[in-house]
């Protein structure tokens, strides 16, 4: 309907969304920056996939990459949520739900 | 011609330009305009179209979006990033006068609904320090009047909102947003969180936020949004400017205003902090390998950031017409020449960044994130990865997950910048 549905295509600020601001992403127009689909495949080879030590963390819920992102939020959540800010950070009362433990 | 259709008032057309319409022997449309076409002569002679300007955009100017009531046209247009709307109303001769509806700057406007059967129409203003107010317009008396407000989620008394400018590479103004308290000493002192997003003509104007009001603005932090190209803050240009090749403005504007924060005395180095997500992560990854210096905290939010196979990752192949190609030789230089992924370089001293997805957002995607950490791991830089396992193309699908994802930022940013 409006010129900024446009907008909203893509846009999203995690620092932006509150309260009655449009969820992140949601009601993007899927398709308004759709490329010509003659752009959209590269030629096989020219990706640079070959030498990429990573590429297996590109399986979104492969086992390995799971296992390694389990062990990722361990190691930052050992740093910050030991901040002794974080409690206070995060037990905010616009956010009622969140339980206070 | 790109144009939009918008809505029909009294037997007119309304019709957004996104590019200009040249007229044989007429003065050409330009682009960001916002026309009327007669239906009447419309169907008489479909071969000769007689447009009439409603709005034409001044230099600093951007049409975002209209609403028909019964006699008049709401426009919510930005002058210079701020939101302005106004009441139109056609008159003989194929013209339109123009009332302004008074609102007051550094704010944001969005257009809720208007009523084809009145001249009533509701439109929602808010700003950095302002929660979101309903309000009521009148477009036959041109007035606006508050119908409800949204209870403060923050202490907002001690802050104030300023607009600046800063001075990129190529000479280009870009303007940005600072929202600081007000007792502040100009000496470089403040823990500051630079954001901006750059991209896909996506117009970023002051948004009420609780948790940057609660956890970083009520502490005394300062914040401040820059509207850097690949926005639409200027219109289709701005964005046009930083597509594909082109998008080292983008960049270069975001560091100009970095340094301009600092020359200017609101922060420095080692408290200035930089944050932004999916394409703004993009910016947060470049920023970080291109001025790895001049930020103490980078805070990169659901990012891309291997953009040498960003079109084989997620939604990624969707989005060619920003970023350009890898099937493209020249795009395909360029995007490894600032590919963050692809540009991590051992021996540089890169400042400790946060970089965090989530495993089920079919968008971006977690792939980049992760890639970059495990990259980083493998160099010995020291980083902070967190995936949020639940939720998609955001901070986490439950208020707990989200609250928690912005408890770890802002404890980040906290613990780096002092605050």
């Amino acid at each position: 309907m409006k010129f900024n549905l446009l907008l909203a295509l893509f846009g999203f600020s995690a620092a932006f969304n509150v309260g009655t601001a449009a969820a992140p992403a949601a009601g993007a127009a899927p398709a308004a920056n759709a490329s010509p689909a003659a752009n959209a495949s590269p030629a096989a080879g020219a990706v640079p996939a070959a030498g990429d030590p990573f590429l297996w963390l590109e399986q979104a819920h492969g086992e390995r990459a799971m296992q390694w992102v389990k062990a990722e939020n361990v190691k930052t959540d050992a740093v910050l949520e030991r901040d002794p800010r974080f409690l206070s950070l995060s037990f905010i009362s616009w956010v009622p739900r969140v339980p206070r433990n | 011609m790109k144009a939009d259709l918008l809505t029909l008032l009294d037997g007119r057309l309304i019709v957004s330009l996104h590019e200009d319409w040249k007229r044989a022997g007429q003065p050409t449309l330009p682009q960001g305009s916002l026309v009327s076409l007669e239906l009447k002569a419309l169907s008489a002679d479909p071969e000769h179209l007689q447009p009439a300007l409603i709005y034409a955009p001044a230099a600093r100017e951007a049409f975002i979006e209209a609403g028909a009531t019964r006699g008049h046209l709401l426009v919510h247009s930005l002058d210079n990033v701020n939101g302005r709307a106004y009441s139109y109303a056609p008159e003989p001769n194929n013209h339109w006068s123009r009332r302004r509806l008074d609102l007051p700057n550094n704010i944001s406007v969005n257009v809720i609904d208007t009523d084809l059967h009145s001249e009533q129409a509701y439109v929602q203003v808010t700003g950095f320090l302002t929660p979101p107010k309903l309000m009521r317009a009148d477009l036959g008396a041109g007035t606006l009047t508050t119908a409800k407000t949204l209870p403060p989620k923050f202490d907002a008394s001690r802050d104030v909102v300023e607009q600046f400018e800063a001075t990129s590479k190529d000479g280009t103004k870009v303007p940005y947003f600072v929202v600081h308290p007000v007792a502040m000493k100009m000496d470089g002192s403040t823990p500051t969180i630079l954001n901006a997003y750059g991209g896909f003509l996506d117009a970023r104007t002051p948004t009420y936020s609780a948790e940057l009001g609660k956890l970083w603005l009520e502490r005394g932090g300062a914040f401040v949004l820059a509207n850097i190209r690949g926005g639409g803050e200027f219109g289709p240009a701005w964005h046009e400017a930083g597509l594909k090749t082109n998008r080292q403005r983008i960049y270069d504007d975001f560091a100009a205003v970095g340094e301009d924060l600092i020359a200017k005395g609101f922060t420095s180095s080692a408290q200035l902090g930089i944050m932004g997500g999916s394409n703004g992560g993009l910016l947060m990854g470049v920023e970080f390998i291109q001025h790895p210096q001049l930020w103490r905290a980078v805070d990169i939010q659901v990012p891309l950031l291997d953009m040498l196979r960003y079109e084989q990752i997620a939604a990624g192949s969707s989005w060619v017409a920003e970023y350009g190609s890898v099937s493209v030789p020249e795009e395909r230089a360029f995007l490894a020449s600032i590919s963050p992924y692809n540009n991590l370089r051992a021996g540089v001293k890169y400042p400790e960044p946060l970089i965090w997805s989530t495993t089920k957002d079919d968008r971006v995607g977690p792939q980049h994130a992760r890639k970059f950490a495990a990259k980083l791991a493998a160099m010995g830089v020291p980083y902070l990865y967190f995936e949020v396992i639940e939720g998609g193309h955001g901070a986490g699908a439950t208020p707990d997950e989200r609250a928690k994802m912005h408890a770890r930022e802002y404890t980040y940013f906290s613990s780096k910048l002092g605050l």
